[in-house]
């Protein structure tokens, strides 16, 4: 029995999609089980979404009342949705512009970006701009995340073959730091350091005062950029019993310095501490909470 | 699970104030609640005798008792439910008294609804508890010493005396230390080595003391209440077995090294035995200079030794010794005054240490008692001795180093009766300190007999170099300058830590205080004690000091350290910070946070373990650990979290509103009773929950409770110095600022959080401070 497979795009890069096709001649494998039944890479897309679909795989976040109706219409054909990639899973990247209000944002590219001469904002066929940035499951309800900006071939061919397989796939319920290779050094640095200096090769990033989301942040990328030198973004979201990956490492950096961290302004609290997980972050929430009447 | 809950009015002083019929309703009503009982005496014999029954007649396992201070008549409740087999795990306290009813009498209502919220925070968060183990732990009856200076070898010998194996460690290859090499010792101008020399000899000969010369500890583990230390022997390159210390070969050997045992004022051999009356008599060779072990030419030792003890194949050998106590004895080292740019020291061998003087003039010493001036070896006749060179210095030490003023007015006294009556000695101090017995009438015979000159001096001296004569120039407190030639200037130098201090501390985790000495567990009155349990401190290793004063402490810590010998074996409630092994992820954060070094890697490297022995359930890691997977066994954050939603779960109606205090068990909450026996009154909106340190709260912490409905969050702290745990209070203000800053940055009021550091037993302050934080929080509110 093949398996009807969809993949779907929201607001985001694709990259989720060329990640999947990275995932080479597993790929191959896979797709002798599968039916491709609905993607806007290699089938037209146009058309109402097929019935029958097992498994889903959404890239990118609700940004548009379009990505929330399409969301909506793809779950009720299916009986697996995942949420692909860091956006659609914490609402990545995008959900920085939540730090400033949408209705001014939208002004502002349509009045002052040299590009849009009529100086409207359209209203007729085009997708409307939600007031926020969301994640799937803020809009549908979410079977499996496969996070990660974007999500590791691997780690997807792991989740497809096991879902093939008839088995429920299962994340990593540790942190980056447990797949690092890197020596701990076990001693608080005395500065934080900026990401293009250059950290002594195979010692923990973080104990040289690099600003790495590791402990945080969900394992199963097989720490691909620490073990490289660079300092983890945290783009796979907080790991299992973190209550907020952002304000963990935070609290981590407390002991550092002390007075620094206590003055990060909103920017670089949420571009580098919730990079990838602004929209569903407990700052996001403190900042939504503070906002109501 | 069955939680029984014990209501205690305390003859009415409590329920003249709380509504107790609303109380015991409400608490009847608590999840898992199966027994509550009301008495007016909880805390007198009988109804504590009759408790154990009703705990083991009921079969309860978990109690809350709901009265006056955990502090006050805690023990009395652990030991009624020992009794009935229960451990501390499985009971917690709600203190309504002194946090409630006696701080809000004039706010029934309001304190009613505390108690209520107080009371159920209690049993939720008696119910997420476990039940404390308790474990032994034998104790080696074996000690270690490290360092065989006066203070060391006073140590072993007083232990030796009585029945406990001694390892005496020394890393050089005779014991003594500087006393060794003192030549007289002041006030009595006693001959130190007829003193010390037979310690020294009782040290090398006592039974129970086993010597290691030559050897350096190079790591050291906690094996539950014992120490495994690795020795590391290190290779004499003559075998002391067959040595008879003739010195035929140090006579032989060509290769001439500076003496570092007459610091460096002459020259020793490349074999060596450090003074006369080193302890074991034996010799060594250098090999850093060597010609055979260097070059593999010479080996005249070898042909000389008629007792064939040369051993130029010999190994470095590691040993392992388990001992149930350390002390540390490992001593001082003079200040190194080249640093002081305006001494010259280093380019004029004119100026010279007090430890070279007194080298320098040892009849028995490597001069042979000669005093000349080391530049040309002329006669001095005049000589000029400054004091305080780094001590009482902003730039090296604030310190009085106590033992130079008189060690100086030795010296000058020695070199008059020793050499030359008509030697013209001037001592430049800043003043003379002379506090120790006996020690105002040698300063004052200094100058009267000996025609010894003081002068003092402000902060401006240098020496300068004049017609190749050094001379000191100073002004006097009074501005006025002075210049004063002499041939021989000679420097008070402070005293230092020992090298290699810095790693011992580490090894053993015991503290080091701001000048860099070892740091006793309280300057007052734990002297000899450290903060780590069996680790005791003897002589100027802990601060400078003098013989007499290291010899007493020296007693004291072989007392201490018999002491804790005799405890046999040691129990402990294993109430500390247990690691989950399956959430852990090793990214070693925590291992710095823990005050305690009791957190390290296990061998896979995949999760951290904690030291049962040396964890205090202090907390911090459990605020420092990202993913909650470390904390104290009944301080974790599951327990913490049930005992928040106690607070604040919302079927308690109430005037106030809820903020929550998180109160460290230490200074803080002794104030905040005491404020209580004080009756201070101070809004009951401050609900306080017992934490060990305020740094076990974490900045997502506070912030989960804020979220879950606290209208604000205070910490209340120790001063940030006095702190505990080290750094505990520092990290709980530093995340509190954290968390403002979110908030703020977030558009929100950061008032929300606030943070009280303060001495702890002042109760005044602490009830206008709590008052202060909650019309800060309130205010914020609007009221
Ligand atoms: C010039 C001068 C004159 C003085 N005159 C007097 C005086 O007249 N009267 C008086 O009361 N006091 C005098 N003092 C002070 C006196 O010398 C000290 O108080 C005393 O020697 C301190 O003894 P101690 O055992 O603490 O240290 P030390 O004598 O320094 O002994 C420490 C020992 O530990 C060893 N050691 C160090 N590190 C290690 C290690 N890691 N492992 C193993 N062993 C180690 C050292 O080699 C040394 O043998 C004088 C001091 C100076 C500098
Ligand atoms: S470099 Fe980052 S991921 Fe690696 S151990 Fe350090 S903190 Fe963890
Ligand atoms: S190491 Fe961090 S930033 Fe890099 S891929 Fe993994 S989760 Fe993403
Ligand atoms: S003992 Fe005398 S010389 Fe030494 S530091 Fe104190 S005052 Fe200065
Ligand atoms: S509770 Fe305190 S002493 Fe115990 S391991 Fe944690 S930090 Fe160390
Ligand atoms: S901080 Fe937490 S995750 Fe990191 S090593 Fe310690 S217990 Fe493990």
């Amino acid at each position: 029995m093949t398996v009807r497979i969809a993949t779907m795009g929201m607001a985001g890069c694709s990259g989720c999609h060329i990640a999947l096709l990275d995932t080479g001649v597993a790929l191959l494998d896979l797709l002798k089980d599968v039916e491709l039944v609905y993607s806007y890479p290699v089938v037209d897309t146009k058309n109402p979404i097929p019935p029958n679909i097992d498994v889903a795989l959404i890239e990118g976040s609700i940004r548009t009342d379009h990505d929330q109706e399409m969301a909506k219409a793809m779950r009720k054909q299916t009986k697996f949705v995942i949420a692909f990639g860091a956006c659609s899973a914490h609402g990545g990247v995008n959900g920085l512009a939540n730090t400033f209000n949408a209705q001014e944002g939208v002004e502002y590219v349509y009045h002052k970006t040299i590009l849009m001469a009529q100086k409207v904002v359209p209203h007729e066929n085009v997708p409307q701009v939600l007031p926020a940035d969301l994640r799937l499951s803020d809009v549908v309800k979410v079977d499996f995340v496969i996070p990660g900006c974007p999500p590791h071939p691997d780690e997807i061919a792991k989740v497809i073959t096991t879902l093939l397989a008839g088995e429920t796939p299962q994340l990593s319920k540790k942190s980056i730091c447990d797949e690092c290779p890197l020596e701990r050094l076990t001693e608080i640095p005395d500065q934080l350091r900026r990401t293009h200096e250059i950290p002594e090769p195979e010692k923990c990033l973080l104990s040289q005062g690099f600003l790495c989301m590791g402990p945080a942040t969900r394992a199963g990328c097989n720490a691909e950029c620490t073990r490289r030198g660079m300092p983890c973004t945290g783009c796979r979201g907080p790991s299992e019993t973190v209550w907020d990956q952002g304000v963990a490492m935070l609290d981590a950096l407390a002991a550092m310095e002390e007075d620094q961290v206590a003055n990060f302004k909103l920017p670089r609290l949420a571009s580098t501490f919730a990079r990838y997980t602004y929209a569903s972050s407990k700052l996001d929430n403190l900042r939504k909470g503070v906002q109501k009447p | 699970m069955k939680i029984g809950v014990l209501l205690c009015n305390c003859g009415d002083t409590i329920s003249d104030t709380l509504d107790y019929e609303a109380l015991t309703t409400f608490t009847e009503t608590l999840p898992k609640v199966k027994h509550v009982e009301t008495r007016s005496d909880w805390c007198q014999h009988e109804p504590l005798q009759a408790l154990t029954q009703t705990l083991t007649k009921k079969k309860l396992d978990r109690l809350v008792v709901a009265a006056c201070s955990p502090h006050l008549f805690g023990p009395r409740f652990y030991q009624a439910t020992e009794e009935a087999g229960m451990t501390r795990g499985q009971i917690t306290f709600a203190n309504i008294r002194e946090h409630c009813a006696w701080v809000h009498q004039d706010n029934p209502q309001g304190a009613t609804a505390k108690a209520k919220r107080l009371i159920r925070a209690s049993v939720f968060r008696v119910a997420a508890q476990s039940p404390v183990a308790t474990k032994t732990f034998p104790v080696t009856q074996e000690v270690a010493v490290l360092g065989a200076g006066v203070a060391g070898i006073q140590a072993a010998i007083d232990l030796a005396d009585r029945g406990i194996k001694v390892h005496l460690v020394e890393k050089e290859p005779t014991i003594g230390g500087h006393m060794a090499v003192l030549n007289k010792t002041y006030p009595t101008l006693d001959c130190s080595i007829c003193i010390l020399g037979p310690k020294m000899a009782e040290a090398a000969t006592h039974p129970n003391i086993e010597l290691y010369p030559y050897t350096e500890l190079t790591d050291a583990k906690h094996i539950g209440k014992d120490w495994v230390l690795t020795l590391n022997k290190k290779a004499t390159y003559v075998d002391w077995d067959k040595c008879t210390g003739c010195m035929q070969c140090t006579e032989k050997c060509p290769t001439r090294v500076d003496d570092a045992w007459s610091w460096n004022v002459a020259k020793r051999r490349a074999i060596y035995m450090p003074f006369s009356q080193s302890v074991p008599r034996k010799v060594t060779i250098d090999a850093e200079y060597c010609k055979k072990l260097t070059n593999d030419k010479c080996g005249v030792c070898e042909k000389v030794c008629s007792a064939e003890a040369i051993a130029y194949d010999m190994k470095d050998e590691t040993v392992n010794v388990q001992v149930g106590s350390v002390i540390l004895a490992t001593g001082f080292k003079e200040f190194d005054p080249s640093v002081v740019p305006e001494l010259h020291y280093a380019e004029n061998p004119d100026v010279m240490t007090q430890m070279q003087f007194i080298r320098m003039m040892d009849s028995v010493g490597p001069f042979g008692g000669k005093l000349e001036v080391p530049s040309d070896g002329r006669k001095p006749e005049k000589i000029v001795m400054i004091q305080c060179v780094g001590s009482r210095d902003e730039r090296y030490s604030w310190q009085c180093s106590a033992y130079c003023c008189m060690a100086a007015i030795k010296h000058a006294e020695l070199a008059k009766l020793e050499y030359d009556p008509n030697l013209d000695i001037t001592i430049v101090a800043r003043d003379i300190r002379a506090g120790g017995k006996g020690f105002d009438e040698f300063y004052e015979r200094a100058k009267e007999e000996y025609n010894i000159h003081f002068e003092y001096r402000g902060d401006e001296l240098k020496v300068v170099q004049n017609n190749g004569k050094p001379a000191v120039k100073y002004t006097d407190p009074y501005g006025k300058a002075h210049s004063l030639p002499a041939d021989i200037v000679v420097l008070s130098c402070a005293m230092t830590p020992s090298p290699g201090t810095e790693e011992l501390a580490k090894m053993l985790g015991v503290p080091l205080g701001e000048l860099g000495f070892f740091e006793a567990q309280d300057e007052k009155v734990a002297l000899a004690r450290t903060n780590i349990n069996g680790v005791f401190l003897a002589g100027t290793c802990h601060g400078p000091k003098d013989i007499p004063e290291s010899v007493e402490q020296a007693g004291a810590a072989a007392e201490e350290s018999s002491v804790w010998l005799s405890t046999q074996s040691v129990s402990k409630e294993l109430d500390v910070a247990v690691v989950n092994k399956d959430v852990c992820t090793a990214c070693g954060l925590c291992i710095p946070s823990c005050p305690s070094q009791a957190i390290s890697f296990n061998e896979s490297k995949d999760c951290v373990i904690v030291d049962e022995v040396r964890c205090q359930a202090c907390g911090e890691c459990m605020a420092t650990c990202p993913v909650d997977a470390i904390g104290p066994l009944n301080v974790n954050p599951v327990v913490l979290d049930a005992a928040i939603n106690g607070l604040l779960s919302n079927s308690v109606e109430g005037p106030e509103s809820v903020i929550v205090g998180f109160a460290c068990s230490e200074c803080m909450y002794r104030a905040i009773d005491e404020a209580g026996e004080e009756r201070l009154q101070y809004p009951a909106d401050l609900h306080l929950l017992e934490v060990p340190c305020t740094g076990s709260i974490s900045t997502p912490k506070i912030l989960k409770t804020l979220e879950a409905g606290a209208d604000g969050v205070i910490l209340f702290a120790c001063a940030s110095d006095l702190c505990h745990y080290g750094r505990g209070s520092r990290m709980a203000n530093s995340r509190a600022q954290v968390v403002r800053n979110v908030i703020r940055q977030s558009g929100g009021d950061p008032a929300a959080v606030q943070v009280v550091q303060m001495i702890g037993r002042e109760a005044k302050e602490f009830a206008a401070t709590a008052q202060k934080a909650v019309d800060a929080i309130k205010g914020r509110n609007g009221g």
